[in-house]
C-alpha cells in the first residue's frame, strides 16, 4: 500500500486547474435551456394536441400542466443541490408540494377517465403513441442530466441521480398532457409513476456504476 | 489570531487555478483533520488509513465543487463522512455474507453448543490422559494431532500402515472422550 504522503505527491503532480463549477441555479438553467430546446423541437416535429387552446383555459388542466412543470424545474434544482456534498439531504424535499398537486390532479382523473372508457381501450394509445414519445423525450434528457451531474459519483449518487431522473419524468409528463389528448388520464398515470420508478430503479440498481460510466465517457471526450 | 485552517479556502482556490505548491499544503494540512473523521466512524481499525487515502482521491476529484464564497470545513467534512459511511455500509455487506457460519454456533441455544473446549477443559489434564494411552494409540495423538504430520508422512516414520494408523487415531480418541467424561463428570 502506497503512504499517504507518497499519495499527497502523487496526486499533486498531477493536478491540473480546475475551475470551480457555476452557482447551481445556473446550472439548473443550462440544464432547463437544453431541455426547452428539446421539447420545442419535438413538438415542432410531432404537432401539439388540437384542442391545447380551449384545454389551457381549464383551471383543473392548467393546474395540472403547471404543477408537473413547477416539479420538473424543483426536482432539477434539487439534484444539482444534492450533487455537492455540502448542501443539506433536505434539498430532497423540494419538489414535495408540486408533487403532491400533480398526483392529486392525476389520480382524479385516472379515476374519471377509467370508469368512463374502460382499460381495454386505453391499452393500446399506451404503447402506440405514448411510449415513442417519452423515450424521445427522456432519453436525451436524462443524458444530459447525467453528463452535468457526474461528479455526484462518489458522494450522494443515489439520491442526486433519483431527483434528476424525476425531474426528467416529471417534464416528460408534462409534454405529454400538452401533445396527446389523454391528459388526466390512465395513461400519464401509469407513465408518471412507471417512468419515475424506472429510473429510481435504475438509479438504486447501477448506483454509482451509471455516473462513473459518464465520468469515463468525460475523460475519454476530452482525452 | 489566524488558525491554519483559515488559509484553507485560499489555499483550495490556488491550487484549482494550477499552484501545485499551494495543493500540496493544502492535501498535507487537511489530512490529520480527515483522520480524525474516519476515526469517527471506525475507531483504531487498521483501515482507517485506507479510507483516509480514499477520501483524498475523492477531494481530487471532486475539487471543483466546492464554493469558494462558502466555509470549508463543512465541505471536507461532508466529503470525508460520505466516504466513510460509504466504506462502512460496503463492509457491512461483506460481513452479512461471510458471518453466517461464524455466528451460527452462538445461536444455537443447546448448552453443549454454546461449550467452549478451552474454556472449560484444563488442558493438563488431557495431556496426562494423552500421557495414559496405549503407545501405539499415544504415538498416532502425538504424530497427526501434535505435531500435524500426515498420514502417509506419519506412516513413512513408523513404518505402520495408513489403515493402522486411523485406527489407532480412532481408538485414541475414544479412550480420550470417554477419560474426559469421566473428569467432567467428577469435577461437576
Amino acid at each position: 500500500m502506497v503512504s499517504t504522503p507518497d499519495l499527497i505527491h502523487s496526486l499533486t503532480a498531477v493536478a491540473e486547474p480546475k475551475p470551480g463549477l457555476r452557482h447551481p441555479i445556473l446550472r439548473v438553467c443550462t440544464w432547463l435551456g437544453v431541455a426547452l430546446g428539446t421539447l420545442v423541437s419535438f413538438v415542432l416535429i410531432h404537432g401539439q394536441r388540437p384542442d391545447l387552446a380551449t384545454k389551457i383555459e381549464d383551471f383543473d388542466f392548467a393546474v395540472q400542466v403547471w404543477a408537473t412543470l413547477f416539479t420538473a424545474v424543483t426536482a432539477a434544482t434539487a439534484a444539482f443541490y444534492l450533487s455537492l456534498p455540502d448542501r443539506s439531504t433536505w434539498w430532497a424535499m423540494l419538489p414535495l408540494p408540486s408533487t403532491v398537486v400533480w398526483a392529486s390532479g392525476v389520480s382524479y382523473g385516472c379515476i374519471f377517465h377509467w370508469s368512463e372508457l374502460g382499460a381495454d381501450r386505453l391499452t393500446p394509445h399506451l404503447v402506440n403513441e405514448c411510449l415513442p414519445s417519452v423515450l424521445a423525450i427522456s432519453v436525451p434528457l436524462l443524458l444530459t442530466i447525467l453528463f452535468m451531474l457526474r461528479h455526484a459519483a462518489p458522494l450522494r449518487a443515489v439520491l442526486t441521480i433519483s431527483m434528476g431522473a424525476y425531474a426528467v419524468a416529471a417534464l416528460a409528463a408534462g409534454t405529454l398532457t400538452m401533445l396527446h389528448d389523454f391528459d388526466t388520464s390512465i395513461l400519464a398515470l401509469l407513465w408518471n409513476f412507471a417512468m419515475t420508478g424506472t429510473f429510481v430503479l435504475v438509479a438504486t440498481l447501477a448506483r454509482r456504476g451509471l455516473l462513473r460510466l459518464v465520468a469515463h465517457i468525460d475523460i475519454a471526450v476530452r482525452g | 489570531m489566524e488558525r491554519d485552517s483559515d488559509n484553507w479556502p485560499v489555499l483550495m482556490v490556488m491550487a484549482r487555478a494550477g499552484d501545485r505548491s499551494a495543493y500540496e499544503k493544502l492535501l498535507r494540512a487537511i489530512t490529520p483533520m480527515i483522520r480524525s473523521v474516519v476515526r469517527r466512524f471506525f475507531g483504531g481499525r487498521p483501515e482507517v488509513e485506507d479510507i483516509v487515502q480514499d477520501v483524498l482521491l475523492t477531494i481530487h476529484a471532486v475539487r471543483h465543487t466546492y464554493d469558494s464564497s462558502r466555509p470549508f470545513g463543512p465541505w471536507i467534512t461532508a466529503v470525508a463522512r460520505r466516504r466513510a459511511i460509504d466504506h462502512l455500509r460496503r463492509q457491512g455487506r461483506r460481513r452479512k455474507l461471510n458471518d453466517e457460519f461464524a455466528s451460527f454456533v452462538e445461536t444455537v441455544s443447546s448448552d453443549r453448543a454454546n461449550y467452549s473446549f478451552e474454556a472449560n477443559v484444563d488442558m493438563d489434564q488431557v495431556y496426562a490422559a494423552i500421557t495414559k494411552l496405549p503407545p501405539g494409540q499415544r504415538q498416532a495423538i502425538e504424530l497427526l494431532m501434535l505435531r500435524e504430520l500426515s498420514l502417509v508422512e506419519a506412516a513413512a516414520q513408523t513404518g505402520l500402515s495408513i489403515t493402522a494408523l486411523k485406527v489407532a487415531m480412532h481408538r485414541a480418541l475414544k479412550t480420550l472422550r470417554k477419560h474426559l467424561h469421566v473428569i467432567r463428570g467428577l469435577s461437576g
